[in-house]
This record gives structure tokens, sequence and C-alpha cells, in this order.
């Protein structure tokens, strides 16, 4: 057998995947170190931009643009009414708030109109982009900044371009009903439309892993690290993976995920490219590419930027079957967007866009989860079989687990230092074990839902599939 | 060097460069936490000193001068928390504790500083600091700071402070990169406007790049001149539409009938926001007679928000005859009118 092993050209096959293997490898890691040197800079730059005089003069100044809070909700009875009194604290001068009740099948409606006394209201529709019909308007004298908008359930993306339909301001912005936001999170988010107001198209916000930390009154008091291990690979993978990379594409202006939870668009921009996209899981990224596309298309140079602060607090799944849910999910919502938008993948019409970002997705993000399992499987067993050599593995195993250890550490470190978020010197350490212990299983588990995702995307599923939540009031760790 | 040694090394060399990091960031965490109960220790016995001062029971001169830059910067950050405690009850008050303990000294040392971000804190320090020599001298000296932060900073201290002597310098000073762009030195020229009592329109007259004149309009729609409309209307020609839309926002804020014939005309421009706030500016400046037309002829735009913004116009200025009883001709006109109450939601 080993004979025929060495001697057919199934050998070299495998010799060339592996060399394939590793190449990519070493090239994503790679790739993400210098996505850190990238970052620095950039944080460095959203650091000058955050000082407190800017946010008393944001809460002071005429010229601060106002915003409009898109919030779709689906059967939310039991916390919407606190989510909403939670964005009606939020610090900002002019705020308008539009709650979208996509046809839920509980009492989400009946909740909102008996807590703050909602009476029918008038409102223009003009259906400038699609959605399902609107049942009832309501609002009240009250609080005058406050819409609920009642429609048939068409999904989250139909209830957003509802919600965008109605909104009076200049900047929109797209909230999870169930996410909490920091007090000032529209001041820091705001600031590049303040810099750049002609410009700037869109903003998001860094969303950070709620889990373990001190909660009360909808407000992150003291920011703690989760105390179950998925949770805690969340909290490490929330920084390595989403606030590096985002940062850096800040810096080369690449930005192409601005997550639904939290994001600030232009409204007139969304408005003329037909809001956002139907039958899609990944609508928030669609939109960012097309937001891209749209500009390059009507060569109209945009800025799309990613700010540091964690303004956005969200409840990580903890366990795996409904953390495996999400990254399915949002693997699928990846590939969909890639598919929707493949001709300007490689394409140099859209920049930096097409010639960077999206290939590196299709690289990093589809072809590489699919090649790393495989070479999980293939080259301890063919080095054990005598195919590769030893030192084939040993370089395998340095290139995707101490680099990564050393990435996943540089991220965290960088991440604290520019931030300094964690107060209590045991978090930082349970972090860096998180940091390091990721790198053995939790990663390699990511890869195999991404797989997932991709074939789940090749059998065309959809949908969202259901997402329990605990709710943030629990005691911390 | 074979590839795998090179891979040793690599990671070796990463793996250290990580640990030194983490070391590092503890340390700066260990610091930092000793730092905060100093500071805290600071706020303890200020807190003592300060209070009595600001409420007046006090005099100013019995506080000490800080000895250390640690506890500078841990009173004026006390100040500043007491500051937003206070919701500038007290702001005289605090403003001259700042200058009795030097912190405009202070301030126009961090402007020295070789990092932007120290500049700017010092520069909002100067900002905040009262109406001395040295902090006046300051702000201006960092109108020329090569970062465009810092000289929006000290542009808006000097606004704010009413002491922008040379309007040519500041807007120079902005306009020399990207520091005009921001909303902030928008802020800075509308400030000016309404305090600045001096005739300043020769500016109106030159020529300036396409954010400079932005804020020019900015500053000579809060100043409110009537007899300056015929230099802000020229600017009606301009062909950045931002400069246009500044121009029409200025004449709305003047309000003077001299700038109807002009927002008249701007209603036919080919971006939509221009046409919106030329309608808007029309319901400031104009009269039902000479703009209604114009006004209903926009509630058939292409734009909705332009219909909207028309319908409001021609509202306030008591149009609401020529819409009762009008057959809505589209969709959004129903919506429109519905809105107003021009018509019952069951008809729709």
């Amino acid at each position: 057998m080993t004979q025929w092993l060495h001697g057919s050209g199934f050998a070299t096959f495998l010799w060339t995947v592996g060399a394939i293997i590793l190449t990519l490898q070493g090239l994503q890691n790679v790739i993400y170190l210098l996505q850190l040197g990238r970052a620095v800079p950039e944080f460095l730059r959203a650091r000058r931009r955050a000082s407190r005089l800017r946010e008393w003069w944001l809460l002071s100044s005429e010229n601060t643009p106002p915003v409009t809070l898109l919030v779709p909700g689906y059967n939310e009875e039991a916390t919407i009414v606190e989510s909403v009194r939670s964005l009606l604290t939020l610090q900002y001068p002019e705020i308008e708030i539009v709650v979208v009740n996509d046809g839920s099948k509980d009492g989400t409606l009946a909740r909102l109109i008996e807590a703050f006394e909602l009476q029918p209201v008038r409102r223009a529709l003009p259906h400038r982009v699609d959605h399902q019909p609107v049942l009832g308007l309501y609002g009240t004298p009250r609080l005058p900044g406050l819409l609920v908008v009642d429609k048939k359930n068409g999904g989250k993306a139909d209830a957003l371009n509802a919600a965008l339909d109605l909104a009076k301001h200049p900047l929109v912005c797209a909230v999870d009903a169930d996410s909490l936001l920091d007090a000032d999170a529209l001041l820091k988010a705001v600031r590049p439309f303040i810099d750049e107001p002609e410009s700037t198209a869109a903003v998001g916000g860094t969303i950070r892993v709620a889990n373990g930390c001190v909660v009360k009154a909808g407000q992150v008091l003291e920011v703690r690290a989760p105390s179950g291990w998925v949770e805690l690979f969340q909290a490490v993978e929330y920084i390595r993976a989403f606030l590096m990379a985002r940062m850096a594409w800040t810096r080369s202006q690449t930005v192409t995920i601005i997550s639904g939870a939290f994001g600030i668009f232009h409204r007139e921009r969304l408005l003329e490219m037909g809001g956002y996209s139907h039958g899609t899981v990944g609508e928030d990224m669609e939109l960012v590419v097309r937001l891209h596309r749209h500009a390059h298309e009507q060569n109209e140079p945009i800025q799309v930027w990613h700010v540091p602060d964690p303004v956005c607090w969200t409840e990580a799944p903890d366990t795996l079957k409904l953390l495996a849910r999400q990254r399915t999910r949002w693997q699928r919502g990846l590939c969909e967007t890639l598919w929707r938008h493949r001709s300007m993948i490689g394409s140099p019409k859209y920049g930096a866009i097409g010639m960077s970002a999206l290939p590196q997705f299709l690289l990093f993000d589809v072809v590489t989860p699919v090649l790393e399992l495989l070479g999980l499987l293939l080259v301890p067993l063919c080095t054990f079989a005598g195919i590769f050599s030893v030192e084939f593995l040993l370089a395998y195993c340095l290139i995707v687990f101490v680099f990564g250890i050393c990435i996943s550490l540089f991220s965290f470190v960088l991440a604290e230092f520019s931030l300094r978020r964690f107060k209590r010197p045991r978090d930082l350490w349970l972090m860096a074990l998180g940091a390091i212990v990721e790198n053995f299983g939790y990663r390699q588990l990511n890869s195999a839902w991404r797989v997932l995702g991709i074939w789940q995307f090749l059998k065309k599923k959809q949908g969202w599939g259901d997402m329990q939540r605990k709710g943030f009031q629990k005691p911390a760790a | 060097m074979t590839l795998l040694q090179t891979l040793w090394l690599l990671t070796a060399i990463l793996l250290g460069l990580a640990l030194l990091l983490w070391f590092a960031l503890l340390a700066t965490h260990s610091m930092e936490s000793r730092r905060a109960k100093k500071t805290a220790r600071y706020h303890e016995r200020w807190l003592d000193r300060l209070l009595p001062v600001i409420d007046d029971e006090e005099a100013l001169k019995t506080l000490p001068l800080p000895k250390r830059r640690e506890e500078m910067e841990a009173v004026i950050g006390l100040l500043r928390e007491l500051g937003e405690r206070f919701r500038g009850s007290y702001s005289h008050s605090i403003t001259l504790v700042l200058d009795q303990i030097g912190a405009a000294r202070f301030g126009c040392r961090l402007l020295e500083s070789r990092w932007p971000s120290q500049r700017i804190r010092g520069a909002a320090l100067l900002a905040w600091c009262g109406t001395t020599g040295e902090s006046t001298r300051g702000l201006e000296h960092a109108l020329d700071d090569r970062d465009p932060r810092v000289r929006l900073e000290a542009a808006m201290g000097l606004a704010r402070k009413q002491l922008i002597r040379d309007p040519e310098r500041v807007l120079r000073a902005l306009c020399r990169d990207r520091a005009a762009h921001s909303l902030i030195a928008r802020d800075v020229f509308r400030v000016w406007g309404e305090t600045e009592t001096a005739d300043w329109s020769k500016l109106l007259k030159r020529q300036w790049p396409e954010y400079g004149w932005v804020l020019l309009l900015e500053a000579a729609g809060a100043a409110g001149r009537a007899e300056w409309v015929p230099l802000i209307v020229a600017r009606l020609r301009h062909p950045s539409r931002l400069v246009v839309r500044t121009a029409l926002t200025a004449l709305e804020a003047i309000g003077d009938p001299l700038g109807t014939e002009a927002a008249r005309k701007a209603c036919l421009h080919s971006d939509y926001a221009v046409r919106r706030q030329a309608a808007k500016t029309l319901a400031a400046c104009g009269r039902l007679d000479e703009c209604g037309a114009t006004l209903m002829e926009l509630l058939e735009d292409p734009a909705f928000e332009v219909r909207r913004r028309a319908l409001r116009s021609l509202l306030e200025l008591g149009g609401k005859n020529l819409l009762t009883g009008k057959t809505p001709a589209d969709d959004w006109q129903r919506e429109l009118f519905v809105e107003a109450g021009l018509i019952a939601p069951e008809t729709t």
C-alpha cells in the first residue's frame, strides 16, 4: 500500500495540495500581520478624533447632523419596551426612533402601544424602497421623536427598508433591538460624518461581547472577560478578527462589512441604491459592497469608516449549537454577497474593493477554510503514512498554531493599549488565555462551520434560524 | 538556511514580540492603576480646596499652584468633571481657577508637544482658560500647526472667545487642507459671524476655494445683514452645489425679500438638495404671491423630499387655500396631502 502511495502520482498530488495549503495559510497569516500594522495608525487617528471637547461640541452645536434610528423587531415582546426606553436615553441632540414591528406573532405592538400610550399618526410613506405593506403608524405627542410602524412580515431587510422610507433625518442608524448601545454611542460613531460630511457614506461601530460584563439599566458599567470558554473565545475573536481587520480596512478605505447591529448611513445614498436587499441573510455586508459598487459606477468617491470605540454590546451565543447556527448563517451571507457581486471580484474598475478586499474574502474566508480542514486531516495522516516529512508537519503546525497564537495575542494587546477597557488584571489574563487556547479547537471548529455555511449556500438554504437569548440582566460572572 | 529553519526563526521572533508586548501591557495596566489611585488622591485633596473657591467662600488666591504635571492634569480633569456636573453654572469661577493654577501656561506647553493628540488637548485647554494674552497668543500660534485638528480646535477656541482678529488668517489656516471640510469649521465661522460687529463684506468680494466660500457664507448667514444679500446671491452661480446650498441657507437665515428671485431660480437646479433648500429659503424670504406658483411646481418634483419641503413652505406662507380641494396628481402627493391633513386618510 505504502509502495503504491509513493509510486503513483497520488503522492505528487498530495504534495501539491499540501504545499498549496501551507502557502495559503502562510499568506493569510502574513496578511493578518500586515493588517495589524495598518490598524495601529488608524487607532491613533480615532483617538485624536475622540476628545471630550468634541463630544461637548457635538451636543451643543447646530451643525450636528440629526439621526434616525432604524429598529426592526420581530417577536420581541419581552424586551422591546426596555430596548426603546434605552434608545430614548441616548445622548444626542436630535434623534428620531423608527421601530418596526415586522409582523410579529406575539404582543410586540401591543406592548409598545401600552407602554408609550401610542396613537395612530399620519405620515407620508413614499415607497421609495421595496417593503411589505404598512398596516399602521403610531406615535405620541409626548415623544415626538418616536414612530412605531406596524407592517406585514418580510424579514429584517424588509423592516429596515420600511423604516428607511419613513426616516426624516439625513443620517440613519440601523440597530438591533436586542443589543445594548452605550449612551454616547452615536456621539462616538458620528465623528467621521463631522470631519468629512460630504464624502462619508457610512460608519460602522465596534461590536463587543457583553457576556460577563457588569450591566445595569441597559448600560455596560464594567467590561469583564466572559467566564465560559465559548463566550471567551468569541470575545477574543471579536477583537482579533472583527476589530483589527476593520481598522486595517479603514486605513485602506476597503471596509466592506458594517455590522447590522450598529451602522450609520447617509440616508439619501441608501435610498438612491434601493435600500436593503431582500433574499439574503447577509444584508449588512451586501449593502456596504453595493454602496461601494454604486459609488464607483457613479464615479463618486466615498469613504466608509469603522470606529474602534465599543459602541454596541451584543449577547454572544453561549452554546456551540447556537454558535454554529450563527456562524453558518454569517458564512451563507458572505457567500451570497460574493456571488451577487462576483463581477466586482478582481475588477480594477472597483479599485481596492475589487482588487483587494473581495478577492481576500474569497480566498481567506471561502477557499482557505476548506483547505484548512483538508490540511488538518491530510497533513498528519500523510506524515504518519510517510508521504510527508516530519519537517512538513512541523512547518504546518508553526504556521497554523504558533502564528495563530501570535496574531491573537498581538490583536488583543494592541486593542487593549488603544482602548483600555479591562480594569481587572484577572480579565487581561483570561483574555490572553483565550487568545492562546482558541487556536486549538475553536478556530478549527469555525472553519468547519464556514464549510457547512458554504455547503448550505450551495444547497440554497434560506432563513435565519432561531437565536435564543438569555438577556443582559443576569448576574455578572 | 532551510525553509523550516526560517519559519522557526520567524515564529520565535513573533512569539517573543507578542510576549514582550503582553508584559508591556501588564506593566502599563499596573502603572495606570497606580496613576489612577494617585489621581484619586489628588482629586480628594483638591476637591476640598476647589469647592469653597468656586462657591466664592474663599479667595482665589488661596489656591496653590500644582507642583507636578500629573497634579496639574488631575486638577484640570477634576475641574472638567465639576464643570460637567454643574452644567455650566459655575463656568466663570472655573475659568478663574484655571487661570489661577496656571493652566494657560500648561496648555502652551502641551502645544509644543510632538504628539498631535497632546497639541489638540493644549488648544482645547487654552480655549477653556480665561482670555489672557498668553492663551490668545497660544491659540493664534496653534493656527499654524501642521495638524488640521489642532488648527480646528484653536479656531474654535478663538471663535468662542470672540477673539478672531484676522478672519482671513483663520480661513486660510482651515482651507490649507481638509480641516475646512469639517462641520466644526462651519461652526467656527457661524459663531464668528454671529458675534462679529465689524463690516467684513470685503471678504465676500474676493476669490476663495470651494470650502472657503462655504465657511464665509455660513458666517454671512449668521451675521444676518440684509445689505450683503447681493454678494451672497452672486454665489448661486458657483459650480459647486455645496456652495450654492450654503448660499441659499445664508439667504434663508437673513430672510430678506431680495433673496426671493435667486431662490426661485435655484428651484430649477439639477441637484435635489439645492432645490429642497431653495424651497426652504422661499418660505423665509418670499411672499405667497411671489413664489406660490414655483412651490406648486415643486410639488411635482422628481425628489420626494423636495416635494415635502415645498408643501411645508407653501403652508408656512399661508398657501393652504391653494391646496384645499386640489386632487393629488400622484401617490406621493396623496401621501403628502394626508400627512399635512389636507385630505382624509380614508381617501387614500
